[in-house]
């Protein structure tokens, strides 16, 4: 195992928006011996804070959004980010919309937190890729986050976050390289963390992530 | 334990009886399954062809026995007699004691499948004292068994004059042990008491307390005299055609009703072999406990010689499965040897080698002292 | 190019977990002997894929019942791969209720055979990624079977339209005769799949590693499954996926 039981008094808070699967995100963290708790409500958090907070996803960017705002996540997700500079952790959907805007299921506006759009995986010029890009792929680039390098994560998506091209200030990003193509793969600045892959479905090399998350 | 070794291709022990291993510690199990890919079947298979034909029946009589307990082995060769070469076989078996009903089930199928079957229970207090015998002077709880389904089949042969007998494998050549039947057909009867009972048959009978020849017909060999008149021809399948159990089990499923176990059979981890009779696991416990393998290590000599497996994941399935006790059946084993618990265990224990094995009678653990070589 | 998985399906029957030999079962233990025996987490991490399917002959709110769903929540535990889960789904609102649950996929063969609708109803909710379509076939004989291998559906030559009025993200070709042989799966009998645009499975017959290179070497197939949970727990899918990394394939590690 990577780290031993009560390493660590810190908690991390899975916000459950109803719109996709937390078992094994729970699961990952249980594992790691890491606390952890489900929110399905901000409001609590405004109280008090939350600490680490990770916004899971599965489902389409125009989805995940309507359901986050639909409970008031996406004040409370800008509050924790931006306002009170906590971390952060958004994985697949939950990544994405940490961006402006996003095309998937009609377009729909983001949490603007990276300065960055979520488009079709095919979106531009260069290779063309079967969609959806499924499976465990390797990490070919990293920056920030050199341990990444080499490794496979899992990935299901259609769509993906594309950075402006002035972009820069990241500690860490990462790309796969599929069918010739290059997949942005995450994000690291600051206290904002994003992952298109599952690192809850990424075998030992996605519960490292998480387990440096909760060490942020 | 320096002396103990195992074979580097499958797991046989060099502690298994008669069994021999070439300079690269392979046995011969391992060596002759090598061999049979290459070996020249052509000329066991005229050979087939021409015992068949001599001993063809001219009458519209049986042409030759087979022994079967509606098992893979005994239907498949029933099966293969029957539809290959035209042949009427008698099938013979002898009912073991506490046979299971998977056995009784098996051996109906086998039957429904188009064979006359010859059943003969034999007189059950002598089989349990033969038995009993077995156990506790040679660690052989099913002895009589083991004897009847040579001698009583052979008295079948030489009484019924259907002189051709076809057993299934010589176990010696393929699973290690004695060569010396590789290439040589007849299995004679000297050969029989000498490696498969270890001479145990004879002493065995000779403590019978029940001890008279005319009860003991079905338990003991026909004279030479006897065979010499009576024609008789014993021989092993497995000298005439490369022995594969495991197609044998797939065309008794297909063909001869044949069934698994829904559970993993005790001490192994398959479900298709030796399922008829309840001393089954017992016999194999106490080989485990002799010679420091059981049923599992066998099985996975077998697995790994078709190719299905690899040494490294039959040796996991060995740590799971070999040696484990079929506790669930002691109460039936004490009933049936009429021995009490504490008496059974030492039957049992007695046998075991103290080289490998440390055991505490008393609470019946018994602690392996050798380890598998990776 | 994609790196090649190694899927290990579990086959659960009424609270037991099964080895099956051409569909015949044989239990093997409960989820207590499997949690005893193995270290699940360890073994997750030797494969992409883990599948859970559901065979027993039960409607499917039988067959899904509580104890289901509590040994299998004990293996997810364990499970930091993508799962699928399977069998006896026959309608949206049944593959609802296994997402729900926690699959990542849900296996349908049956049901898609009869109502290829189906399959494309649910992938139009959960999306192609979401389904993988199931076909046992008996190779020797050339015949595709419903219902658990009990029903003979349609021959081989079928199969082409039948993958075309099918929508899945992935196809898994099961072999009923060669299931749990340890003889190789049967790869000279399905030259069929070479012109087909799918992702496809192999399943059924792998015995040890040189049966996984043998079909992983044809660049058409994307995966090969194996549920033989004696032949591979423990080390078995480490020391599998060793042997393919020194063969030259690619699988991701």
């Amino acid at each position: 195992m990577i780290n031993s039981v009560g390493k660590r008094s810190r908690k991390i808070s899975i916000v459950d928006y109803g719109v996709g699967n937390i078992k094994s995100i729970c699961n990952s963290l249980k594992q790691l011996s890491i606390a952890h708790q489900v929110v399905s409500e901000p409001k609590e958090l405004w109280r008090s804070s939350a600490g680490h907070l990770l916004v899971p996803g599965v489902a389409s960017f125009s989805s995940s959004m309507r359901a986050l705002r639909s409970i008031g996540w996406d004040e409370y997700l800008i509050e924790h980010a931006s306002i009170r500079e906590l971390p952060l952790m958004g994985v697949c959907s939950g990544f994405q919309i940490m961006s402006r805007v996003g095309e998937e299921g009609g377009a729909e506006v983001g949490l603007s937190l990276i300065d960055a759009d979520c488009r079709s995986i095919n979106h531009g010029s260069g290779p063309q890729i079967k969609l959806p890009n499924v499976g465990f792929c390797q990490i070919t680039e990293s920056d920030g986050m050199t341990e990444l390098r080499n490794k496979w994560f899992y990935f299901v998506h259609s769509f993906m976050v594309f950075p402006d091209e002035c972009a820069n200030g990241y500690d860490g990003i990462q790309f796969a390289c599929v069918e010739g193509k290059s997949i942005l793969a995450g994000i690291q600045k600051n206290n904002l963390w994003g992952f298109q892959f599952h690192p809850e479905k990424s075998r030992l090399a996605g519960l490292k992530i998480l387990d440096r998350f909760s060490e942020l | 334990m320096s002396n103990v070794f195992w074979c580097k291709t499958c797991l046989n022990m060099s502690t298994r009886p008669r069994i021999e291993f070439n300079e690269d510690k392979i046995c011969n199990a391992c060596q002759w399954s090598q061999e049979k890919k290459t070996f020249n079947w052509d000329d066991r298979e005229k050979e087939l062809a021409s015992l068949i034909e001599k001993f063809r029946s001219t009458d519209g009589g049986y042409d030759c026995i087979v022994p079967v307990s509606g098992g893979k082995d005994g239907s498949y060769i029933a099966h293969t007699l029957k539809t290959k070469f035209g042949l009427k076989p008698l099938c013979v078996t002898i009912t073991p004691a506490l046979q299971t009903d998977l056995g009784r089930r098996n051996l109906d199928a086998f039957k429904n499948s188009g064979f006359d079957v010859l059943q003969l229970d034999l007189n059950p207090s002598i089989l349990q004292e033969l038995n009993k015998i077995g156990l506790i002077d040679f660690g052989f709880p099913y002895l009589g068994w083991l004897i009847a389904i040579q001698t009583a089949v052979i008295r079948v042969s030489v009484d019924m004059k259907i002189p051709l007998i076809f057993y299934g494998e010589d176990g010696e050549v393929e699973y290690g042990g004695s060569t010396e039947t590789k290439n040589n057909p007849v299995i004679d009867i000297d050969y029989q008491r000498r490696v498969w009972f270890e001479g145990h048959a004879g002493l065995a009978l000779d403590r019978l307390v029940k001890h008279r020849d005319d009860v003991l017909r079905f338990f003991q060999f026909p004279t030479a005299d006897e065979l010499a008149a009576a024609n008789t021809f014993i021989t092993t399948w497995s000298y005439y055609e490369p022995w594969d159990s495991y197609r044998n089990y797939l065309v008794a499923k297909d063909f001869c009703g044949m069934h698994e176990a829904d559970q993993t059979n005790a001490g192994t981890f398959t479900n298709f072999s030796q399922n008829d009779q309840l001393l089954y696991p017992l016999h194999v416990y106490l080989m485990y406990l002799k010679f420091g393998f059981g049923r599992a290590t066998q099985d996975v000599g077998i697995e790994i010689r078709r190719g299905a497996m690899k040494r490294a994941q039959g040796l996991r399935l060995v740590k799971l499965y070999d040696g484990l006790f079929p506790a669930e059946l002691a109460s039936k084993y004490c009933q049936y040897y009429e021995l009490s618990k504490p008496e059974l265990y030492a039957a049992i224990f007695k046998h075991a080698n103290k080289n490998l094995f440390e055991v505490d009678e008393m609470n019946g653990s018994v602690i392996r002292l050798f380890d598998h070589e990776g | 190019m994609r790196a090649k998985r190694l899927i290990f399906n579990f086959l659960y029957h009424n609270g037991s977990f099964c080895l099956s030999r051409n569909f015949r079962l044989q239990k093997v233990g409960d989820v207590s002997w499997l949690m005893d025996n193995f270290d699940i987490f360890d073994f997750s991490n030797h494969v992409d894929e883990i599948g859970i399917i559901n065979i027993s002959d039960q409607p499917f709110e039988e067959r899904y019942s509580q104890t289901f769903f509590r040994d299998i929540d004990l293996l997810l535990e364990k499970i930091t791969v993508p799962v699928t889960i399977g069998g006896g789904v026959t309608t949206v609102s049944e593959a609802g209720k296994l997402f729900d649950f926690g699959a990542d996929k849900i296996l349908i063969a049956s049901a898609c055979l009869r109502r290829p609708k189906l399959s494309h109803d649910i992938t139009t909710i959960f999306g192609a990624q979401s389904l993988i379509f199931q076909l046992d076939i008996d190779f020797e004989r050339g015949i595709v079977f419903a219902d658990n291998g009990m029903t003979p559906f349609v021959t081989v030559d079928n199969l082409p339209q039948i993958l075309m009025d099918v929508s899945a993200g992935e196809v898994c070709l099961n072999s009923i005769d060669r299931d749990g042989s340890g003889m190789g799966f049967p790869t000279h009998k399905a030259g069929f799949v070479e012109d087909l645009p799918l992702r496809m499975i192999f399943s059924g017959g792998f015995g040890e590693s040189k049966h996984f290179k043998d079909v992983l070497n044809h660049p058409s197939i994307d995966a090969c499954c194996t549920s033989n949970i004696l032949n591979f727990l423990g080390d078995g899918m480490a020391d599998v996926r060793t042997d393919l990394v020194q063969a030259g394939i690619l699988v991701s590690s």
